[in-house]
């Protein structure tokens, strides 16, 4: 295998390949192949989500202009977008088909913002299409999974890091697959801010690198605020689990207050939370989609949000025990403990 | 020094705009997107806005991505990029009944586009469309001309030539009800004039929408010599079709919706729009849209978040007796177009 290439395999749901026309592109491919490091194989025989890096030439046949910059046909979107001093061109084909192409022509700044705005919404929507759910969250395992999820900068990387010290197996640090009540593990690079590593672990390798950046973020009046991603591997050796079936999740919800306060909330209070927090998180997929479904109407994915909240209740399975944890913020609460003596 | 501006839409809602401290030189009133329904006063505002400083009472506030406050009644937003700094409070939220939005804005850089009272109008239609929505209208993203008392909607994204369309068939003796929105209701299209003198400008001067840099000037000029030279407006019109615009590589062709697709279009078109302003402040996400997601995810049985399926369903009842198109339409504006989608407004 080449660094122009590389094939993944999400449990055996699907398979992706991603494949470059040019050396310099190499470092899209390794950027790629870190964000999915677990899910890396040699081979994958029939990837519903092809990924290919490099100069874009050609258009969509026969197209529709959408406010200017979006060209959409039938089956297709191409557009030019940027954000900050990132820009990109994509061309995403197969939005209703079971195999997506998604391709790419980064600029250089593009490359870290690919995983997570182009590559894993889209991975949520293949899944959609095979019944189960990619949901913002991260997995812990002791005898059963929990879930422990909330908006950005709602507290989860660093539960998972106190969850780990506690004898926790990890499921995912950001995300994880739902399955007729079961969490499949979504283990993806971790993303490491200087504020999401609890006091406890900064003896981690990457601290300098974590500072650095934090002095970066500072010193450019915060338009650079760069990510250090790790392999949870490294991060985690030996404790990363693969499925466990769902007993609990925890919404977090940090507050302006004084002390925490942990409430049951129903399923269609999650839901509705997840849902709001997908379309935030994934605001670029979320816009090339919704042009994608003005354009066509008559879309399968027309009722997109409606199905994807039907899809998460359903894959709840029977999981009764669903809580949400409001705490002071700033400092994240031992809710594991508190949510144990509830339960 | 500060001021007061009163707009009253159609007799159905009432806005109140304060400014703390109005520049003494300022260009911004010569383009506010509402003043053709400004009025000496009002007695009980539906929306207030308030330009200037302002305490956000933060306690007990839900947090998200370190940046939106919600609380049950409001929900306040700050943010930064470079030098820009803007912090935003919707309140009265939980009721809907008045809403209220405090807007500051600190800008260096990009004055002129982030001047606070364009800022604040930006950020007031969606609150706008809510609003509306509750008091049982629809703010639609289209254009709209009328003739012979049956009122046609234009409809379509960015770039897909509403504008021209409208000057062209105002210059052909239809009357102009909006080029940008419209208010909707029961079979009934209320005028939503929005940058009315620039329209009137462009419909006396120019060939299409396209301002150049000449025109500019010419503009400015033109606006500073006939300061009341406002095009006229038909107030209201019963709805008799709604044609979607599509800027298409293909050639001029149409083809007939039915409800549900055309319901699904307008979506869309409605969400698409939350996602503006991104451009301008350099951000990935609409504050407000932000604002609005924050809310309806700490508030899911809240007024608010129904806000997406009631609109839809007025759409529904609304588009149930009309005949709906979807055109396709050249890429580069021309006088073909108007013929063309002239054969559609019957």
């Amino acid at each position: 295998m080449t660094s122009l290439s590389a094939a993944f395999n999400v449990h055996n749901l699907l398979g992706i390949s991603v494949s470059a026309d040019r050396s310099e592109y190499s470092r899209v491919v390794k950027r790629i192949i870190l964000e999915y490091t677990p899910f890396l194989q040699n081979d994958v025989p029939d990837p519903v989500i092809r990924i290919k890096i490099g100069a874009i030439r050609e258009r969509p046949h026969k197209y529709t202009r959408v406010d200017g910059k979006y060209l959409v046909n039938e089956t297709s979107l191409y557009c030019e977008d940027s954000y900050k001093v990132a820009k990109w061109r994509i061309l995403i084909n197969g939005f209703d088909s079971d195999v997506i192409e998604l391709r790419i022509e980064p600029n250089w700044f593009a490359k870290d913002l690919i995983p997570a705005i182009l590559v894993t919404p889209l991975i949520g929507l293949q899944l959609m299409k095979k019944g189960c759910a990619l949901v913002h969250a991260a997995g812990i395992a002791n005898a059963g999974g929990t879930l422990i999820t909330g908006f950005g900068s709602s507290g989860k990387t660093a539960s998972v890091f106190r969850a780990a010290e506690k004898g926790y197996k990890i499921l995912g640090d950001d995300h994880v697959i739902l399955k007729d009540g079961h969490v499949i593990s979504f283990p993806t690079a971790l993303s490491l801010f200087s504020y999401n590593i609890p006091p406890s672990m900064w003896s981690i390798p990457w601290r300098r690198q974590v500072q650095q950046k934090a002095l970066l973020n500072k010193a450019t009046f915060g338009y650079a605020n760069l990510v250090t991603k790790v392999p949870i591997e490294e991060a985690f050796p030996n404790a990363i689990a693969t499925e466990a079936v769902l007993k609990m999740v925890l919404l977090l919800q940090p507050s302006v207050c004084d002390s925490e306060l942990v409430t049951k909330i129903e399923r269609s209070f999650l839901v509705e939370a997840w849902l709001q927090n997908i379309v935030s998180e994934a605001s670029y997929f979320f816009k090339y989609l919704f042009t994608y479904l003005y354009s066509n109407p008559s879309s399968l994915l027309h009722n997109y949000e409606e199905s994807l909240k039907k899809l998460l209740v359903a894959n709840l399975g029977e999981c009764k025990h669903l809580f949400k944890v409001v705490f002071p913020r700033g400092a994240p609460a031992e809710f594991l403990e508190i949510v144990q003596g509830e339960i | 020094m500060s001021r007061v501006i009163n707009y009253n839409i159609h007799g159905i809602l009432g806005i109140q705009i304060n400014w703390d401290a109005y520049p003494r030189v300022s260009l911004e009133d010569l383009n506010l997107k509402l003043n053709y329904f400004r009025v000496a006063d009002l007695e009980k505002p539906d929306i207030q806005v308030h330009i200037g400083r302002f305490a956000a009472g933060l306690d007990g506030s839900n947090v998200y991505e370190r940046k939106y406050f919600v609380s049950e009644d409001s929900v306040y937003c700050e943010d930064h990029m470079l030098s820009n700094k803007w912090m935003i409070q919707l309140s009265g939220l939980e009721s809907m009944a008045q809403l209220r939005l405090d807007v500051y804005v600190r800008s260096h850089t990009l004055r002129s586009l982030l001047a606070p009272g364009l800022f604040a109008h930006i950020l007031l239609i969606p609150i706008l469309e809510i609003k509306l929505l509750k008091m049982n209208y629809l703010l639609l993203h289209s254009a709209a001309v009328s003739k012979d008392g049956r009122a046609y909607l234009l409809s379509g994204r960015g770039d897909s030539f509403k504008t021209s369309l409208v000057m062209n068939l105002v210059r052909e003796g239809y009357d102009y009800m909006g080029d940008e929105r419209v208010v909707v209701g029961q079979e009934s299209i209320l005028s939503f004039p929005t940058h009315i003198k620039i329209l009137s400008f462009c419909i006396a001067k120019l060939q299409d929408e396209h301002i150049g840099l000449l025109d500019r000037v010419r503009l400015v000029e033109f606006l500073a010599r006939s300061p009341n030279a406002n095009l006229p407006v038909t107030d209201r019109s019963r709805l008799a079709g709604l044609l979607y615009l599509s800027p298409s590589s293909t050639a001029f062709q149409a083809n007939t919706l039915d409800i549900e697709t055309a319901v699904t279009k307008m979506k869309y078109n409605l969400r698409l729009d939350h996602h503006e302003m991104t451009k301008i402040l350099g951000v990935d996400r609409s504050p407000i849209a932000g604002c609005l997601t924050a809310y309806i995810a700490s508030h899911p049985d809240s007024e608010l978040a129904k806000v997406w399926t009631e609109s839809c369903d007025r759409m529904r009842g609304i588009f149930s007796n009309i005949t709906i198109h979807d055109l396709a339409i050249p890429l580069t504006y021309n006088t073909e177009t108007t013929d063309f989608v002239k054969q559609f407004l019957i």
